[in-house]
């Protein structure tokens, strides 16, 4: 497939479904990518303004809504940029030549001879009297794209590159630009009594004593396990579900998560799903060794929100949902309503790092507002909720390779448990709405499936080392029947496989009497991975003869995003005494072409402190057969108080792609929870293979 | 019930539910949705707002605490659509990601540097401690913040920048 003939293109290959010229001196830009605080549009804008040689500024770009498309089906898995990016590269290339060659007829020139500045068809720096605009009635808006354009090269490349500052800031520094701040005339509050945990169904409603609390001042709405309040205050629908969240009854199964995940997760209900075979022989000598992680939360800092109206038979919801069509394709089919009667309209929440409860929000937020047609209805979780709802996925992964007589790695053995990194909306033809299944048991979810491989995959995601290997096999037991309901969290497998695949090299590097840096050398032949991990030891001035077990010490990881986009190499070095204390980060990033700098690092650095927070202090953990973690005394985060100095650096891209960006939102977590894990385990001498590093993991360690 | 406070330099009125948050309050009934409830427990910092020059957590106090008091929310720290020296300090660092946190850390910083414009990295780090961000802009948001210092301790803070 060309480089530029992307799935976002595929999908929407027509130049209406990107562009439209609809208010004079202005471009319309349409993107099915939603702006999560990774300053996506902000990205977007500059490739465009850089095709068609024109001011950001005169670009409006709407939030994404099914209204119109283009549909671009999720916003994830770090492809913003390489797949929507790319399609509104050709786009807008595509718009300069038809502007061009409807100028060259007019004036009876060459397109050759013609160019485009700030929207003026230009000959010999000259005006010519069109542009754009009026130029716009003579281009075929509906032509195809998929037979690519003439982009730029990018050595012309003027806007592209730089760091452009955000086009939503000034808003969000000065007052409420959220969906949780949208406020419709008449609008009522609902709050939904979610259930504990899956599985879980209501035993009694208390209506009587809830009806004698708050009389007509709140109303009680129940399905089956569905049950959610109505208010015309918020108040007052936040104080009615306390109470009745005090009151209400649930059967549910008991939960029980031990400290010491991985026998739990190796003894759940599971499916094989992957099963290579290998060649005994090739692993010889095996060094063998298991490393875990636990369920982790989204722990956004704003809770899932949802508006919707029903009128006239349509029903229209504002949401935070990264994928707005395929969330309607499912509300669709429990709602009875056929597609094009719902619109979703996408607008900005917190920081989203997965799948989170927007979805399940979104159709709360229908449901209620079917139910008073014609009122505006909002729905806001908890924290409480938003804690308990969709984790990322524990994983244990038992690493297994054999070492030669001259230290080089001959063969990889990889058996990975985890349950599913994706249980988005349709996904394995499930519907997936916690909603919809309280309401009626026929929209439970059946099929227990993971992302594919072809896609990038979930739990499989990075699981193949990037190293030069004569043999590697991987096992997956796909666990069917997990507890807690799993989703997609930022990176997927990516971050438990390169923390397992990174803390093993560093093992064998030991065990083959090796620097870790060296060792890694040893095994690459990719020059991109060298370069990273040869530039990030040089800023970080990695020393091959470093003591070890003195309570500080630097520590290395390095990998390639999926295996196929952004090159990351980190240096962690901690301090160590009766807990970890990350002092400084080093960090190399190749991204080929980076679109804005700013805003790759923003990611970069925001990914890299993420993860010091999964690695040093989260996991879900359970209390009396419950999720304990409920707010964040429970399940702290990491606070600006530990926040280490980062140092990253965006490597010039040299070599094979060099020229294609590569998205960089899930490219850091994975290195950097494996060079603190490194560089822990070098300062206590002894290693460390299971998350989070906690205090009482050091402790008993020592 | 009615009772009145000043916010953001105007006298407003709020007559509803006794038991409505001072968050509340200015989200749905005086409309100045900036401020932001992140926990609903006081555990985030999102919520943030001004309260007679001390930052308090606006999701813990009931609105009725509010009577007769100053009250400062982020709407209150710019005048129109200029940024204050403390925003702009922010949108030049970039210090925010999806800045639905930002509202709070805003807040924050201008009662400390109103109190302290000489504070320090350890110090700013240390009050911040209570806000949380998960995106995680930590390190500009400090940088920002210490780079809108010179503005406080020379009296522009209240100004444009």
């Amino acid at each position: 497939m060309s480089a530029w003939l992307t799935r976002s293109l595929q999908d929407n290959p027509r130049l209406s479904d990107w562009l439209s010229l609809e208010v004079p001196g202005r471009v319309m830009l349409r993107s099915g990518k939603v702006e999560l605080g990774q300053g996506i549009h902000t990205a977007l804008v500059q490739i465009a303004a850089e095709e068609l040689a024109l001011d950001p500024d005169r670009f409006d770009l709407p939030p994404p809504s099914t209204r119109r498309g283009p549909d671009e089906w999720l916003t994830a898995s770090s492809q913003s940029v390489e797949s929507g990016g790319m399609a509104i590269r050709v786009a807008a290339a595509r718009l300069r030549e038809a502007a061009l060659a409807a100028a060259a007829r007019l004036l009876n020139r060459e397109p050759s001879q013609l160019n485009l500045q700030q929207g003026e068809v230009l000959l010999g720096g000259n005006a010519t009297g069109h542009d754009l605009w009026s130029l716009s009635v003579c281009i075929d808006w509906q032509q195809d794209l998929c037979s690519g354009a003439e982009i730029k090269p990018a050595a012309s490349y003027r806007l592209v590159g730089r760091s452009l500052p955000r086009r939503d800031l000034p808003g969000i520094l000065t007052g409420g630009v959220f969906l949780q701040d949208l406020t419709l005339p008449g609008m009522l509050h609902g709050r939904v009594l979610h259930p504990p945990r899956p599985g879980a169904t209501l035993a009694s409603v208390p209506t009587v004593a809830f009806r004698k609390r708050f009389g007509d001042r709140c109303r009680l709405l129940r399905r089956r396990d569905f049950v959610a309040v109505l208010a015309a205050d918020e108040t007052v629908a936040r104080l009615a579900a306390d109470f009745l969240a005090a009151k209400l009854s649930w059967r549910a199964p008991a939960i029980d998560l031990p400290e010491d995940i991985a026998p739990w997760l190796k003894q759940q209900p599971a499916r094989l799903q992957r099963d290579d075979p290998i060649v005994a022989s090739e692993v010889g000598s095996a060094l063998t060794a298991t490393y875990t992680r636990g369920f982790l939360l989204h722990a956004s800092v704003a809770t899932s929100c949802a508006v919707a109206r029903m009128a006239d038979d349509r029903l229209h919801v504002w949401c935070h949902s990264q994928g707005l069509f395929l969330l309607r394709a499912q509300m669709a089919r429990v709602l009875g309503l056929p597609d094009e009667r719902i619109v979703l309209e996408h607008r900005p929440s917190a920081g989203c790092y997965g799948h989170n409860g927007a979805d399940d929000a979104a159709l709360e937020a229908a449901m209620l507002a079917m139910a008073v047609p014609g009122r505006p209805v909002r729905v806001l979780w908890s924290r409480g909720d938003e804690m308990s709802a969709i984790c990322g996925s524990a994983m244990a992964i038992e690493l297994k390779a054999g070492l030669d007589g001259e230290g080089r790695m001959t063969g990889w053995q990889a058996t990975v448990w985890s349950g599913t990194h994706t249980s988005r909306p349709g996904a394995g033809g499930d519907i997936n709405l916690a909603a919809a299944a309280a309401c009626d048991p026929q929209f439970a979810s059946r099929s227990i499936v993971d992302v594919p491989e072809a896609v990038g995959a979930g739990a499989l995601r990075n699981v193949i080392p990037l190293y030069d290997l004569p043999a590697v096999a991987v096992r997956h037991y796909q666990l069917t029947k997990l507890p807690l309901r799993t989703s997609s969290l930022r990176a997927l497998g990516a971050h438990p496989n390169v923390f397992a695949i990174e803390c093993f090299i560093d093992e064998l590097a030991h065990a083959a009497g090796c620097d870790p840096l060296d060792f890694r050398l040893r095994h690459l032949t990719d020059p991109r991975a060298i370069n990273v991990l040869k530039r990030v030891s040089e800023i970080a001035g990695w020393r091959p003869d470093a003591e070890t077990g003195n309570g500080n010490a630097q520590g290395l990881a390095l990998a390639r995003y999926k295996n196929r986009a952004a090159y990351c190499a980190i240096v962690a070095e901690v301090e160590l005494a009766e807990s970890v204390k990350v002092r400084r980060v080093w960090c190399a990033v190749d991204a080929g072409i980076v679109i804005n700098p700013d805003g790759a690092r923003n990611q970069i650095d925001g990914g890299i402190v993420q993860s010091l927070s999964w690695c040093l202090k989260e996991a879900v953990r359970s209390d009396k057969g419950a999720i304990a973690g409920l707010d964040w005394d429970s399940y702290p985060i990491l606070r600006f108080s530990e926040v280490p100095e980062i140092i990253t650096e965006l490597v010039a891209p040299a070599g094979e792609g060099a020229g294609e960006p590569m998205g960089v939102g899930e490219v850091s977590q994975g290195p950097a929870t494996a060079a603190v894990c490194n560089a822990a385990s070098r300062a206590l001498g002894t290693r460390l293979r299971h998350l989070p590093l906690t205090r009482e993991r050091i402790l008993k360690a020592l | 019930m009615a009772l009145q406070f000043t916010l953001n330099g105007k006298t407003v009125e709020f007559g509803g539910e006794a038991r409505t948050t001072l968050a509340d309050c200015l989200r749905h009934h005086l409309g100045q949705t900036g401020t932001h409830v992140g926990c609903e427990h006081g555990v985030c910092g999102a919520c943030t707002v001004i309260v007679d020059g001390e930052a308090v957590r606006s999701c813990l106090m009931l609105a009725v605490q509010a009577e007769g008091s100053q009250v400062t929310t982020v709407e209150g720290l710019s005048e129109g659509e200029d940024l204050s020296p403390l925003q702009a300090a922010f949108r030049k660092h970039h210090a925010l990601q999806c800045g639905f946190c930002t509202p709070g850390i805003l807040t924050t910083a201008h009662a400390l540097l109103t109190h302290e414009p000489d504070a320090d990295e350890e110090r700013i780090r240390h009050v911040l401690s209570g806000n949380i961000c998960r995106c995680t802009g930590y390190l500009p948001i400090i940088e920002a913040i210490l780079d809108a210092r010179a503005a406080y301790a020379d009296g522009r803070r209240g100004k444009p920048a």
